[in-house]
């Protein structure tokens, strides 16, 4: 009778030990869940933010970058045959074209 | 229930509690503690109706290399203001801003004077240094802004075609060009409900999928360094002959891309308040129609020889001129030339060979293949195209037959006669004039924008025989075949049309349109140009005025994009 208490005994302990274990583990996930999904947030609208700057500075390098390009353009009309002209440069008398499309094949070698 | 089931629902409840007790707090402080601090925030930010974030797509340029140029963009820059009600001494505020500044002392006087102002602004696009040299002098009562505006780095190049941002209904949006034609799409700035981020990502994605995406940038087929050359081009053009209006389109015929397509007067997009006529901010090369002359002349001959009417061999007798239904037409310099082919026809331009084609076509055949080719607008993508004046055509009379076989009596647009003129090097087909290639959508997907070729009107045939024939006015008729490239073959024709009266009846005696087009290498060409002026005066003919500048462009292009020669002239004209 003695022996079967304590069983009961024993077993109730393990149950109420299960129960609080259970519990203290779902409310240590809450707790982790909540934290991580703040995390998460936090760090999505970080992001966002920073996506943003990011695109924003894209935008701005880009414009910088199409203005050279259009000073460049600009600069290029100064090389024109007269400046070819100045500083030494001749006209070829019997220009010699090379089609690209001309011949494609490998030549060959006519070594011995 | 036990006392440990009591605990944890007090710790449960404690939670929630907390929870809740924080949200609320939040919820107070933004609206009770903070309140009027956001909203006086959010006025602020919509003082006006441009939105205070600035944000459009960009509209780019490719280069021959396939690099894009952005050609409209957003530009970021810092505004200057001062709220007049917290400055007590404005002589010292003005001293210390004008070390860095270049402002009028009157002006900031009298801007400060201003009853009742709380805001008045004292410089605009403001640079990053300037800005941040400004915000180091603390002056109380002075704020800087930070802005974003639409920027045109190409400045003047292509504005026609670009078009600018402007004020509509209390709506700031595109009012001219691509940037009308495309506002749906380059519009960052719409009243849509506000969506969660990851919502905002899949939809878009999704959207962008089905065809729906509505934010984008485009890509234009235009090339820069085209461009350029063509308006300095046209700008010479101008100045030579103190033309009215200038222009000139360079197009692929195959594909109907527009590499530049350019007019003169033009303008600076960053500064189009500047601008007193208005009227230059159209693109007369899309939204103009004018009788284009003598360029209609080998459309004529092609309709000759697609309906075998006609060979390039075909003789006829030139009589100078032809009575028609009362009216007499002549040739340009009213004199007969005896029995000529047609070659001669095309070579020396002869009004009256055009309308011995149009006899043996038959005026209805005739006039159908014209319907087929300039009748109907072209499609292209920018707005208010102008459409075709063709009704002469209705009035079933020889005489406006003939009239149209040599560019009288109809008038299209300039992209519309270069479009019918594709076809007689590109083996017939009526392409879709385009200027955008490619749609690049927020989401990162890349749409290829290439319109269908259209209807085939020339067989591979006719367009071989009637480039033939043009050669041969290069290398024998125009300037006596002395512009004629000895490697590279060239098909082209000139044009020069009398200016209907506006608003009444008949031609101006005094008032001329010079038309030039070209197609090269003449078979299988990767370029047509077509350039025409109004009003030119020192010349008659457009041989005169515009053979330099179409030469010009043409070797230009030949050299730009290194085009294989497809001949070799000897030092007599011949292959």
């Amino acid at each position: 009778m003695n022996y079967r208490n304590q069983t009961r005994a024993k077993a109730k302990t393990n149950v109420f030990l299960s129960q609080n274990t259970i519990f203290w583990t779902l409310l240590a996930s809450i707790a982790f869940f909540a934290l991580f999904y703040v995390y998460l947030i936090n760090a999505t609208v970080m992001n966002t933010a920073q996506l943003g700057k990011i695109e924003e500075l894209v935008v701005d390098t880009r414009s910088e970058i199409s203005q050279l390009e259009f000073k460049l353009i600009e600069e290029n009309k100064n090389f024109t045959k007269e400046y070819a002209s100045r500083i030494g440069l001749v006209d070829v008398e019997e220009p010699v074209f090379v089609a690209r499309n001309s011949n494609s094949g490998l030549s060959l070698n006519e070594q011995r | 229930m036990s006392k440990d089931n009591n605990i944890r629902i007090k710790v449960v409840f404690g939670c929630v509690l907390f929870v809740a007790f924080v949200l609320i707090f939040r919820l107070y402080s933004l609206q009770i503690i903070n309140g009027q601090e956001y909203m006086d925030a959010a006025e602020k930010k919509y003082v006006t109706k441009v939105p205070n974030v600035f944000n459009r797509g960009s509209i780019s340029f490719t280069t021959k290399d396939g690099e894009k140029i952005d050609a409209a963009t957003i530009q970021t820059g810092y505004t200057v203001s001062f709220n007049p009600s917290l400055i007590t001494e404005p002589a010292d505020v003005y001293n210390k801003l004008s070390f860095v500044l270049d402002v009028d002392a009157e002006t900031f006087t009298e801007r400060f004077e201003r009853p009742d102002s709380r805001y008045a602004e004292v410089e605009k696009k403001l640079d990053q240094e300037t800005a941040d040299k400004i915000l180091d002098l603390k002056i109380k009562g002075v704020g800087i802004n930070k802005e974003r505006w639409r920027f045109y780095p190409g400045k003047n190049l292509a504005s026609n075609v670009i078009g600018f941002m402007g004020w509509k209904d209390e709506i700031y949006k595109g009012q001219y060009g691509l940037e009308r034609q495309y506002e749906d799409l380059l519009n960052r700035n719409k009243e849509d409900n506000y969506e969660n981020f990851f919502v905002e990502i899949f939809s878009g994605i999704g959207d962008a999928f089905k065809g729906r995406d509505s934010d984008g940038s485009i890509v234009t087929t235009i090339e820069p360094t085209v461009q350029s050359f063509v308006e300095e081009e046209l700008q010479e053009t101008q100045a030579k002959w103190n033309s009215k209006t200038v222009g000139a389109i360079v197009m692929d015929p195959y594909t109907g891309e527009i590499i530049s397509m350019a007019s003169y007067p033009t303008f600076d997009l960053n500064n189009f308040r500047e601008v007193d006529d208005v009227s230059i901010f159209n693109n007369p090369m899309v939204e103009d129609v004018y009788e284009m002359g003598s360029i209609v002349k080998p459309l004529t001959m092609a309709i000759g020889l697609e309906t075998k009417a006609v060979t390039a061999k075909t003789q006829y007798e030139d009589t100078g001129s032809l009575t028609l239904n009362g009216f007499t037409i002549r040739n340009y310099d009213k004199k007969a030339r005896g029995v000529v082919t047609m070659q001669d026809v095309l070579n020396k331009s002869l009004n009256t060979g055009v309308a011995f084609v149009v006899n043996k076509v038959g005026n209805q055949i005739f006039v159908d293949y014209l319907k087929k080719l300039v009748a109907e607008k072209t499609g292209i993508d920018l707005p208010n195209e102008a459409h075709p004046l063709i009704e002469n055509l209705k009035n079933n009379r020889d005489i406006e037959y003939v009239s149209a076989s040599y560019g009288q009596g109809i008038a299209v647009s300039p992209i519309s006669i270069t479009r019918a003129l594709a076809t007689l090097g590109n083996g017939g087909f009526l392409v879709t004039p385009h200027l955008v290639k490619e749609i690049k959508y927020e989401s990162g997907l890349t749409k290829k924008v290439s319109p269908e070729v259209g209807e085939r009107i020339f067989s591979q045939g006719t367009s071989e025989e009637i480039s033939r024939m043009l050669t041969n006015v290069v290398d024998e008729a125009l300037a006596g075949g002395e512009v004629a490239l000895p490697n590279h073959s060239i098909a082209a024709k000139t044009g020069t049309a009398q200016i209907a009266v506006k608003g009444g009846r008949g031609y101006y005696d005094d008032r001329f349109l010079h038309s030039f087009f070209g197609y090269f290498p003449s078979f299988n060409p990767r370029f047509i140009v077509f350039i025409y002026h109004t009003e030119p005066t020192g010349a008659d003919y457009s041989s005169q005025t515009l053979t330099e500048p179409f030469m010009d462009i043409t070797k230009f292009l030949i050299n730009y994009y290194e085009i294989p020669p497809d001949r070799q002239l000897n030092d007599k004209g011949n292959i």
